[in-house]
C-alpha cells in the first residue's frame, strides 16, 4: 500500500498534468524512488484519476512481481535512476512541445520566463519509441546534463527531487513551446530584448 | 450607540498577526491585528490597511502569494494545512515570513 | 593555468622540506578539489593508527578548478584532515580571500606534514616559498597576528591559529583573512599541534577560463539568476542568516537550553531583525560574490567586527539561555580572535550549564549567564579551570563528570541551531554526518521550512532518505569545486557544471558532478569505517530520540531515527551494517579502495 502521503502527491499532481492537457487520458507515466525501490503508476491508469491500487512497488533489478503491472516503460525510469539522482520522474505528452519536436533538434525558449529556468531542451530520436532499451538509454543519458527532455515525436521525460519539481519543468517546456509556436503563426520577426540568447543552444 | 451583531462578530475575530523580516519594516511594526475566517481574508484585510505591505504579499492585484512568502498557523506551515484556504480562529497564532535564507 | 593549476605544495616541517609534485589529473578529474579532493588525499596519506594530534596527522588544504577564476563565490576553500574532536575525517570549509590568493601562488593543494621543533610560519610569494621563524607571533591573537603579518585584502592573505590551537583546544579553528573561519572539528588544533602558527600568500597567476564566451555567458546568466531570486539579492545581504532565528523558533524546532526546550523565548532579540536594527554597521561581500551576507556588527564597548551569524547567535543565545545581544556579538568577537568555532563553543558551554544546573559539576554556572560567557571563552583558549573541561569539547566535558548523554552531539561533533524533533529529515543529516552533527552538509532548511525548493513535511519520515541523499551529495560536489553554497539557493548544480565546463574546457554534466558529490560522500563513509565507526554512531543524543518536546508546535515528536535510517541506507545502496556494497564502490570508481573497506 502506498503512503498516504505520497498518493495525494501523485492524485493532485496527475490531475493537473491531465486537466492541462498536458497527456491524454491513460498516456504518460510518473515514478518516485523511495529507500531502494521505486513506485510507479501502472500499465492502463488514468492519469487524471489515479487510485491508491493504480501504483506498483518496485525493485532497481526488477525481477519481482511488480514489474507486470507496472508501465511500459519502467525500463526508462530505472535507467533513469541509476543515472542521475532524480528522486521523481515525470512523463508526458505536451502537444506543442511534440509538434515542435518533429522538425528541430532542441526547443529553445523565446520567452522571458522560460530563458530564466530552461535555455534548452534537447530533442533525442529513438527508433522503437516505446519502452525500449534503446530509449532507457539514450534518455537516462540526456538527463544526465539537463533537467527535462525531448523524445522526438513521443513526449518529454523530467526530473526532480519532488513530484512538484519534475510537472514544473514539463508545465514550464509546453508553455515555452506553446509561445514558440504562437510567434510562429503570428509570422512578425523577433525583436530580440534577451542578451546572450544566441548562446542557449550551447547550453 | 448600539454595537451591531456585525461589529460583535468582528471584535470577537480579531487576532494577532506576527510580521518577521523587511515586512516589519514595510507595516511599521512587528505584529498586526487582523481579522477573517481564513487566511485568505486576514491578509487581504492587512493588505488593505497598510498598502506597503500588501504589495509585498502579492503581487499587482494578483490573489496568489509572491513566491518564498511563507505563513505559518500555529508553527505549521499553511501550505500542509489548507493553503490559504485554511480556517483560523481568535486562538491561532499565525505568523508571516518574507523570503529568507540562512544556513 | 585553466581550472586545475596541476601542481600541489607538499611541506615536510620535521625537515623543512618543501617539493612541488604534479597534482594527478584523473584523480582530479574524478574528486575535482576542495573537499573531495582532500579525502581522496587523506585517504593515502592518514589511516586509522594515526592520532590526530602526531606529527604523523597531515593538514591538507585545498582549493577547487574554479577557485580565483572570478565566478561568483569563487573565493571558498577547504581543510582536510583527521578530527581531534571526533576522530572520523574531517573537512571545514571557509571564504572570504586566502583560498583565492593560495591558487593564485600557482598551487591546487598545500599539504603539511609533520611537526617543526619550535613555532614557524609558512610563507607563499613571489620570492617563493618559506619556512620562518613564528616564535614572535606565538601567544599572540588571530586578530594581532593576521595584522603583524600584513594582511591586506586581496593581495596578502593571512591564515592562523590563536592561543586555541596553539594551546590543543579539541575545538579549535583555524582562521583566515582575520574572521573568516575553517571552524568545526578542531583544525586548529591540528595545526598547533605542528607548531605551525602562520600560511601566508601572495600570489599573481590568473586561472584563465579555457572557454572565454562560455564562461561570460555563465557569469551573465548566473548574475541574473542571483538578482532574480529574493533570498539572494534580498534576504542575504539584508539581514543575513540570521534572520532564520525566528521562523526556525516559530516551528518549534530552535534548541534552547541545551536541547531541553524547542523555542526560546528571546529568539526575537537575538535574530536578523535585531542585528540589523540594533548593532549592523553595514553588511560585507567574500571575493567576487554580489550576496555580501556578511554582517559588519559594533557592540556597545565600541568593537566593531564580522558576525554574529545564525548558528553563532544560537549557541550563545537560546543554546545558552541568552537573550543578549550585545554579550553574544562580544562572544563571537572573543572566538574570532582567539581562534575557536563557535558553534562548539556555545554549545559546550551551554552543556556545562545543564551539567551545572544538575549538580554535576560543582558550579554557580547556570542557564542565561550571559555575563560569564567572555570569562569562559577566554578559560576554554588557555585552558584554565573550567575552561580545561570545555576546551576537550562537550561530549568528553560531559562523560568527565559521569553524564555523556546530556552532551548534544553526534560522534562528538556539537549538534548546531536545529532540534531533530520538529525537523525529522535533519535529524537523519546529524546522525549520518561523516564529520559528526553538522547542517553544512545536507542541511535540511530549505525543504523541511523554507520550502526550498518545494516544502516537504518536517515531521514526515517516509521519502526523506532520498532528499537527505541527494542534498548531502550536492553539498559535497559545492565543497570540492568550490563554490558557496548560499549560490545554490538561486541557481543549481547545473549551472555550476557549465561554468566548470568552460573554466576547465572539458564537459562535465549536472549529473557528473552529483555522481562525483555522491563518491567524496561514499569515499568519507569508507574513511569513517576504516577507523572503525560503525552504524551505531549512526544515531542521536538519548534525549532526543527518547524525550518528547514538551510544548509549542512540535509537541509530543521524538526523533524517529530508526526507519529513516534503515531507508537511508537502501537508498544509498548499503547494506544494513551502513557499509557500501562492492557494486557501488566500483561503480563510483572507489575500487582502490575496495580491499580496505572489507578488512
Amino acid at each position: 500500500m502506498i503512503d498516504e502521503r505520497l498518493y495525494e502527491e501523485f492524485r493532485t499532481i496527475g490531475r493537473d498534468i491531465f486537466v492541462t492537457g498536458l497527456t491524454s487520458s491513460h498516456g504518460g507515466n510518473m515514478s518516485v524512488r523511495v529507500g531502494d525501490k521505486i513506485i510507479i503508476k501502472r500499465r492502463g491508469a488514468q492519469f487524471g484519476r489515479l487510485k491508491r491500487s493504480d501504483f506498483v512497488e518496485t525493485s532497481f533489478e526488477g525481477k519481482d512481481s511488480g514489474i507486470v503491472r507496472a508501465s511500459t516503460e519502467l525500463i526508462v525510469h530505472r535507467a533513469i535512476y541509476e543515472q542521475t539522482s532524480a528522486l521523481a520522474i515525470v512523463h508526458a505528452h505536451p502537444r506543442t512541445a511534440i509538434t515542435l519536436s518533429l522538425s528541430r533538434d532542441e526547443i529553445i525558449p523565446i520567452d522571458n520566463e522560460g530563458s530564466y529556468l530552461l535555455r534548452k531542451i534537447p530533442v533525442i530520436s529513438v527508433e522503437m519509441a516505446s519502452g525500449s532499451s534503446e530509449m532507457a538509454t539514450k534518455i537516462s543519458e540526456a538527463l544526465r546534463g539537463y533537467k527535462i527532455v525531448m523524445q522526438r515525436g513521443h513526449g518529454c521525460f523530467s526530473t526532480g527531487q519532488t513530484l512538484e519539481e519534475a510537472y514544473a519543468w514539463v508545465s514550464a517546456l509546453e508553455e515555452v513551446s506553446d509561445i514558440i509556436l504562437e510567434h510562429k503563426l503570428l509570422g512578425e520577426p523577433m525583436i530580440e530584448y534577451r542578451k546572450h540568447s544566441d548562446a542557449y543552444a550551447r547550453w | 450607540m448600539p454595537i451591531s451583531a456585525l461589529d460583535s462578530f468582528r471584535w470577537i475575530k480579531t487576532m494577532k498577526i506576527k510580521l518577521f523580516g523587511g515586512l516589519r519594516q514595510k507595516a511599521e511594526t512587528a505584529e498586526l491585528d487582523g481579522s477573517g475566517a481564513t487566511i485568505r481574508e486576514i491578509l487581504h484585510q492587512i493588505s488593505a490597511d497598510h498598502a506597503e505591505l500588501g504589495e509585498a504579499l502579492f503581487a499587482n492585484g494578483s490573489s496568489d502569494l509572491r513566491p518564498h512568502i511563507r505563513i505559518m498557523v500555529n508553527g505549521l506551515d499553511s501550505e500542509l494545512i489548507g493553503g490559504l484556504d485554511t480556517a483560523v480562529g481568535v486562538d491561532d497564532q499565525i505568523a508571516i515570513f518574507p523570503p529568507i535564507a540562512g544556513g | 593555468m585553466q581550472g586545475w593549476a596541476g601542481k600541489i605544495l607538499d611541506i615536510n616541517l620535521s625537515d623543512n622540506s618543501i617539493e612541488t609534485v604534479p597534482l594527478d589529473m584523473e584523480m582530479a578529474r574524478l574528486f575535482l578539489g576542495g573537499r573531495g579532493l582532500g579525502a581522496r588525499l587523506l585517504w593515502d596519506l592518514v589511516g586509522p593508527e594515526v592520532e590526530p594530534l602526531s606529527p604523523e596527522n597531515v593538514l591538507i588544504f585545498s582549493t577547487g578548478p574554479i577557485t580565483a577564476s572570478s565566478s561568483q563565490t569563487s573565493n571558498r576553500f577547504n581543510v582536510s584532515t583527521k578530527s581531534p574532536l571526533t576522530d572520523t575525517i574531517l573537512h571545514a570549509n571557509s571564504g572570504g580571500w586566502w583560498g583565492m590568493q593560495f591558487k593564485r601562488t600557482g598551487y591546487d593543494v598545500l599539504i603539511v606534514r609533520g611537526k617543526a621543533e619550535t613555532p614557524v610560519m609558512i610563507e607563499i610569494t613571489e620570492d617563493g616559498v618559506q619556512i620562518k621563524d613564528a616564535q614572535h607571533l606565538w601567544g599572540k591573537s588571530v586578530f594581532e597576528t593576521t595584522e603583524a603579518l600584513g594582511q591586506d585584502r586581496n593581495k596578502r592573505n593571512v591564515m592562523c591559529i590563536g592561543p586555541a590551537g596553539e594551546n590543543l583546544v579539541r575545538i579549535a579553528a583555524i582562521m583566515n583573512d582575520k574572521e573568516r573561519a575553517l571552524a568545526r572539528g578542531g583544525g586548529g588544533a591540528v595545526m598547533g599541534s605542528k607548531n605551525l602558527k602562520a600560511i601566508v600568500v601572495e600570489g599573481s597567476e590568473k586561472n584563465r577560463p579555457e572557454d572565454q564566451d562560455q564562461f561570460k555567458f555563465m557569469l551573465y546568466e548566473t548574475r541574473k539568476l542571483l538578482k532574480a531570486s529574493p533570498l539572494t539579492s534580498q534576504a542575504l545581504p539584508e539581514f543575513g542568516t540570521a534572520v532564520v532565528m525566528n521562523v526556525v523558533n516559530e516551528i518549534g524546532a530552535l534548541p534552547t537550553r541545551n536541547f531541553q526546550q524547542s523555542q526560546f523565548e528571546g529568539a526575537d532579540k537575538i535574530s536578523g531583525e535585531a542585528i540589523t536594527d540594533e548593532i549592523l554597521v553595514k553588511n560585507q561581500a567574500c571575493w567576487a560574490c554580489p550576496i555580501t551576507c556578511t554582517r559588519i556588527s559594533k557592540t556597545a564597548s565600541g568593537k566593531e567586527g564580522e558576525g554574529p551569524e545564525f548558528e553563532s547567535a544560537w549557541a550563545f543565545g537560546a543554546q545558552c539561555g541568552i537573550d543578549d545581544l550585545d554579550a553574544i556579538t562580544e562572544a563571537n568577537f572573543l572566538c574570532n580572535d582567539l581562534g575557536i568555532d563557535t558553534i562548539s563553543m556555545g554549545n559546550t558551554i551551554g552543556c556545562a550549564m545543564e551539567l551545572s544546573e544538575c549538580g554535576y559539576i560543582e558550579s554557580d554556572l547556570r542557564f542565561g549567564q550571559a555575563d560569564k560567557l567572555l570569562s569562559l571563552i577566554h578559560d576554554t583558549a588557555y585552558r584554565q579551570g573550567i575552561g580545561h573541561d570545555l576546551a576537550e569539547g562537550s561530549y568528553r566535558m560531559a562523560d568527565k563528570y559521569g553524564a555523556p548523554e546530556l552532551s548534544m552531539s553526534v560522534k562528538k561533533l556539537e549538534m548546531p541551531a536545529y532540534d531533530p524533533r520538529g525537523m525529522q529529515g535533519q535529524g537523519l543529516v546529524y546522525a549520518t554526518g561523516n564529520r559528526g552533527a553538522c547542517h553544512e552538509t545536507g542541511n535540511m532548511l530549505g525543504p523541511e521550512v523554507l520550502a526550498l525548493p518545494r516544502l516537504i513535511d518536517r515531521f514526515a519520515t517516509q521519502g526523506k532518505a532520498g532528499i537527505v541523499s541527494v542534498h548531502q551529495d550536492s553539498a559535497a560536489v559545492i565543497d570540492s569545486l568550490v563554490f558557496c553554497k548560499f549560490a545554490n539557493m538561486a541557481v543549481s548544480v547545473e549551472f555550476f557544471a557549465r561554468t566548470l565546463s568552460a573554466v576547465t574546457g572539458e564537459t562535465f554534466t549536472e549529473e557528473d558532478l552529483m555522481q562525483a558529490g555522491e563518491r567524496v560522500w561514499t569515499l568519507e563513509r569508507l574513511y569513517n569505517l576504516r577507523e572503525g565507526f560503525t552504524k551505531d554512531d549512526d544515531t542521536l543524543p538519548e534525549r532526543l530520540l527518547h524525550d518528547p518536546v514538551q510544548e509549542g508546535p512540535s509537541e509530543g515528536f521524538t526523533a524517529n531515527l530508526a526507519p529513516m535510517i534503515k531507508e537511508y541506507y537502501a537508498f544509498r545502496g548499503w547494506d544494513e551494517n551502513g557499509i557500501p556494497r562492492p557494486h557501488k564502490l566500483r561503480e563510483l570508481g572507489l575500487d582502490f579502495a575496495i580491499e580496505e573497506a572489507y578488512d
